[in-house]
């Protein structure tokens, strides 16, 4: 779908999310214009002027002022957010006088204090202006508040059966990685209006990342014989084959879908994916930028400009990108462990240990920054925190080997350590915990730690042996042994997230 | 899943938008008010310490004041249940049914998808208790009550949209303008005078049209690809 109105029509896909026409100096010249907007912008400047607009003309005049902000403006012109709100406030059921006020009010931030004061006394009742303010929050990556309220409108008393309330909520769970329930309500919205295509982009990502290829040929299928040539298609028709590893078609069909419409972040975004996956940096780099051109605000391209850059060396850039992909997606665990290695790529281990606390208050369920940090915690020698944060990391690698087992602090130490698979990471707790208990003169627990590397095949399991050893000969040397401390977490006010 | 109906909260303008009625918060089986329902927290945290990400961080959504929902949750937690729900469907239902007219007729047919689309979701059977009067209506009498296949006497305004849904812009916008001095198609005369609200508006957005595809076209063109013209119709 070529956006034909400015930024109003983008709004079928909300990934595909609004830019002002507005863009920054670089862009300005490589952007083409619309050649009539300066003699529109004066002609309904006079009509405005003279009284002839009705809800309507002002909505048309609220689109020429956004498109020609770039250009010379009348002295005594009103700015483009203003007209809109009067269109709005006298024909509220315009959604797309809604969506290019939105795209104002994430180019200037003063634009949302003048439609608190002019629209929301009016209007805060008004289902469309919830509409707006969920797309807004959407807009600002406040996916959750979004949701709450397409959830409280979705109430079968109000617009329980709304197509679009559907999607977005679909969409909004897809955005919070929720993607079982996201990709419940789509399969259900595509079975109902399988002519529907509007969002089917993202089904397709979600069944892309969960590896479901029979469904996504399925939705493939479907998608071509409803409309062929539509960038929602080609995107679906891309991800097929990039779950097929097959790299240029994938390609190709991405490229269809930036021809068939310029602006569709989400199409460059998957290029850049699908071009980093073949190899070919400097294309994937191309395809992220022109995603952030069309929408600055999108998390994933500069995520995925980060990881090229790591991927190619070159730190200090990808830090750049992560720092961006973090303030745009501040609860994201992924952003702040990406940035944590770059600072310990760029030898910088004390922003690296800050960007890892930050992984692991947000929820690092994988065990994936806990044993990164716990590495920077012995490189920076503060043991007490190391040994609690590999001690934390063997309890997630437990939960995540046994999901539907018991929770880990409720397991006695043995069935923790039995019920762990030995890899790289938990080796590498399992020595340090060994020897930390040791240097506090904990045999036992020593011990039992030690013991658990006699069958891990690397260079731990010799460390092991030797340090059962000569736990052995002090063991027998002393007295009773001395209470193993508990597994909770020492008094030294590092908290884990539950 | 039960709906407690809540209390009904009444918006009275000093204009025409009196009157409409919402029920908030609908307490239902769907509303997951647990904070763990996605496993986050609810408000973006901002990082802590000065200078750590190397610049101003805006992280937090600076847009959660303006939702206007908390007070009414708050309204809706302290009311008895019991209380009917009286948002006015009916009226809801005939102002969208009148908006997608007023949209399509305008050739806005993205926003006019939406409207039918909100339409759609209504419950089926609306049991229509409060009348449906224009005082209770969001929409002004005078774009209500304009059918412009009734109102309008030129040929040109009927000329001009029936172009326009053929996608001939430029002739829709030049079919609204006054007629050239010299017959040619390289600029845009000025507006025919005495056009009606409907008529300024119509030629606004073909033109505005025909300049974005022109826009659209060049751009093609300078990157080496034919624009695939299906698209435009739409």
């Amino acid at each position: 779908m070529v956006s034909v109105i400015g930024v109003s029509e983008t709004w079928q896909s909300p990934h595909r999310c609004i830019c002002p026409l507005f863009l920054r100096e670089a862009h300005q010249h490589a952007t083409p214009l619309n050649p009539y907007i300066q003699q529109l912008s004066n002609e309904l400047y006079d009509a405005y002027e003279e009284d002839k607009l009705d809800a309507f003309g002002l909505y048309i005049y609220g689109v020429v002022l956004l498109a020609g902000r770039t250009l010379p403006q009348l002295p005594n012109a009103p700015t483009a957010p203003a007209i809109l709100m009067k269109s709005i406030l006298q024909f509220p059921y315009n959604w797309s006088a809604w969506l290019d006020l939105a795209a104002c009010a994430l180019d200037d931030a003063h634009v949302e204090i003048e439609i608190e004061q002019l629209l929301q006394p009016s209007l805060s009742g008004h289902f469309m202006y919830h509409f707006f303010c969920a797309h807004l929050q959407s807009e600002h990556q406040a996916h959750d508040e979004a949701l709450s309220i397409y959830e409280q409108w979705m109430d079968p008393l109000l617009f329980g059966a709304s197509p679009f309330l559907l999607a977005q909520y679909g969409i909004m769970q897809y955005h919070l990685r929720q993607f079982a329930p996201a990709k419940r309500i789509l399969e259900d919205l595509h079975y109902h209006m399988p002519y529907r295509l509007d969002c089917m982009d993202v089904l397709s990502n979600i069944l892309y990342v969960q590896q479901n290829s029979v469904a996504l040929s399925q939705l493939a299928h479907t998608a071509v014989k409803v409309d062929k040539y539509r960038s929602e298609t080609c995107c679906i028709v891309g991800n097929y084959y990039s779950l097929k590893q097959q790299h240029a078609k994938a390609i190709q069909y991405f490229q269809r879908a930036v021809k068939l419409d310029r602006n569709f972040t989400s199409a460059w975004t998957l290029m850049g994916h699908e071009y980093v996956e073949w190899k070919r940096t400097a294309n994937a780099m191309e395809a992220y930028r022109r995603a952030i051109q069309s929408c600055p605000n999108d998390y994933r391209a500069y995520y995925g400009l980060g990881q090229t850059y790591e991927f190619l060396n070159m730190y200090m850039y990808a830090l750049y990108y992560y720092k961006r992909a973090v303030q745009l997606r501040p609860y994201d665990a992924r952003m702040w462990c990406a940035l944590g290695t770059s600072f310990v790529q760029l030898q910088r281990p004390h922003d690296a240990v800050r960007a890892y606390e930050r992984a692991i208050q947000q929820g690092d369920a994988e065990g994936v920054a806990t044993q990164r940090l716990a590495a920077l915690y012995k490189q920076v020698g503060q043991v007490e925190k190391a040994a609690q944060c590999y001690m934390r990391h063997l309890e997630l690698r437990f939960q995540v080997t046994n999901p539907q087992g018991a929770v880990a602090s409720d397991v006695g130490l043995d069935s923790l350590l039995n019920g762990l698979v030995v890899e790289g990471p938990e080796a590498e707790a399992l020595l340090y915990l060994a020897i930390y208990h040791k240097e506090h003169g904990e045999f036992d627990t020593a011990s039992v730690f030690a013991s658990r590397l006699l069958e891990y095949p690397g260079p731990e399991k010799e460390q092991a042996k030797a340090l059962l050893r000569e736990l052995r000969q002090r063991g027998a040397g002393q007295g009773p042994t001395i209470r193993t401390r508990s597994r909770g977490p020492p008094d030294s006010g590092f908290r884990f997230s539950p | 899943m039960d709906a407690e109906s809540e209390q009904v909260q009444t918006i009275v303008d000093d204009r025409n938008i009196s009157g409409f009625q919402l029920v908030p918060s609908c307490v239902s089986a769907m509303m997951k008010k647990s904070p763990s329902a996605t496993g986050r927290p609810n408000v973006a945290i901002t990082p802590q310490g000065p200078g750590f990400l190397g610049g101003s961080a805006s992280s937090a959504s600076p847009f959660i004041r303006l939702s206007p929902l908390p007070q009414q949750l708050q309204a809706a937690d302290d009311a008895s249940s019991n209380v009917n729900v009286t948002w006015n469907a009916a009226q809801v239902r005939a102002d969208l049914q009148i908006a997608a007219k007023l949209l399509s007729d305008r050739h806005l047919n993205l926003a006019a998808k939406f409207a039918i689309e909100q339409w759609m979701g209504l419950p089926a059977e609306i049991v229509s208790e409060a009348s449906i009067t224009t005082n209770s209506s969001c929409i002004p009498k005078e774009l209500s009550s304009f059918d412009y296949f009734q109102e309008e006497t030129c040929p040109a305004v009927f000329y001009a949209k029936t172009l326009m849904d053929l996608g001939e812009y430029a002739h829709a916008a030049a079919t609204l303008s006054q007629p050239a001095l010299s017959k040619t198609v390289e600029t845009m005369p000025p507006p025919l005078p005495d056009l009606s609200a409907f008529g300024i508006y119509l030629r606004a957005y073909a033109l505005y049209m025909a300049g974005e595809r022109r826009k659209e076209e060049d751009y093609a063109e300078s990157k080496g690809y034919v624009p695939l013209g299906a698209s435009w119709s739409r």
